[in-house]
């Protein structure tokens, strides 16, 4: 009688390992791999806006003149992004310098540059909000012009 | 049905271990930005030029003074808001006399967004920029 009640538990589990696996797998693996890609994803993308602005900045200043420099700056930013293998993200690119607004390469200035772009989520179903989710990075980099150079006049 | 739970659980940790990594590599990142950034500033703000009326200019790079350099880093650092990004930040400005150089060490305490059981929940990240000026004819 108790071999016979075991015999019968036993045939009762055969089969649930693979429902199991199915379930379990759809619910918790799922979400797991696409957090996964995700933080990757954003990561590459932090990564990137770091080293653009960090070499946008340098770029700049290292540049004869203001509209020369702000053309390098924005190749330099391209570059940091397409060597994290990200071609198609919005980067924008916004220089500024103190105490001489009009005129940054003018000697005492420091130039800040400051890097916005965003990484958009991937393989995230239409069926979960509306347009592509992304996340916004941003950085910032400030480079002193040396004092011995001259001061523009226009500036 | 251990096994899937326990598989994920190695996703999400490892995930969390990538978070971590990648916080403490994004502030090492800035750190070492503000670093050459004070560097310049500081060497920038060392070379009074006072050379130039008394031992005439170097070939190679203008003497700095200790005093005008740590002050020229101090004026950076205050001015680029690094003592609100990063709370804590220790800063040990040293001038190299012989090799007229700035070294700007920065150390930074991070506190890690993600919790990784019998990982540390702290860590302290430092950066070092150096800089000198030479004139060019």
């Amino acid at each position: 009688m108790r071999r016979l009640l075991l015999a019968a538990r036993r045939r009762d589990e055969a089969g649930s390992a693979l429902v199991e696996l199915v379930w379990l797998g759809i619910l918790l693996l799922v979400p797991v791999v696409w957090i996964v890609l995700s933080v990757f994803q954003v990561q590459r993308g932090a990564f990137a806006t770091t080293g653009a602005a960090r070499a946008a900045g340098r770029a700049y200043a290292l540049a004869p003149d203001d509209a020369t420099g702000r053309e390098r700056a924005m190749a330099a930013a391209r570059q940091a992004y397409a060597d994290q293998g990200i071609d198609g993200a919005p980067v924008e690119l916004t220089i500024s310098c103190t105490p001489y607004p009009a005129s940054c390469h003018s000697g005492g200035s420091v130039v800040t540059v400051v890097v916005r772009s965003r990484v958009d989520l991937p393989l995230l179903p239409d069926v979960l909000g509306s347009g592509s989710p992304s996340f916004r990075l941003d950085a910032t980099h400030r480079v002193p012009i040396g004092r011995y150079v001259e001061v523009d006049a226009g500036g | 049905m251990v096994m899937i739970i326990g598989f994920a659980a190695v996703l999400l940790m490892l995930t969390a271990v990538v978070v971590d990594a990648s916080a403490a590599y994004l502030e090492r990142q800035g750190l070492d930005n503000l670093a050459d950034g004070a560097a310049l500033a500081g060497a920038d703000a060392g070379a009074s030029g006072e050379d130039v009326y008394t031992t005439g200019v170097d070939e190679e790079r203008l003497r700095l003074f200790a005093d005008s350099a740590r002050a020229g880093v101090d004026d950076y650092l205050a001015r680029s808001g690094a003592y609100a990004d990063h709370p804590g930040l220790r800063v040990a400005v040293s001038v190299d006399p012989a090799a007229r150089s700035v070294t700007v060490r920065l150390r930074a305490p991070l506190t890690l967004p993600l919790h990784v059981p019998g990982s540390p929940e702290r860590a302290v990240i430092g950066a070092t920029g150096s800089a000198v000026v030479s004139p060019q004819r």
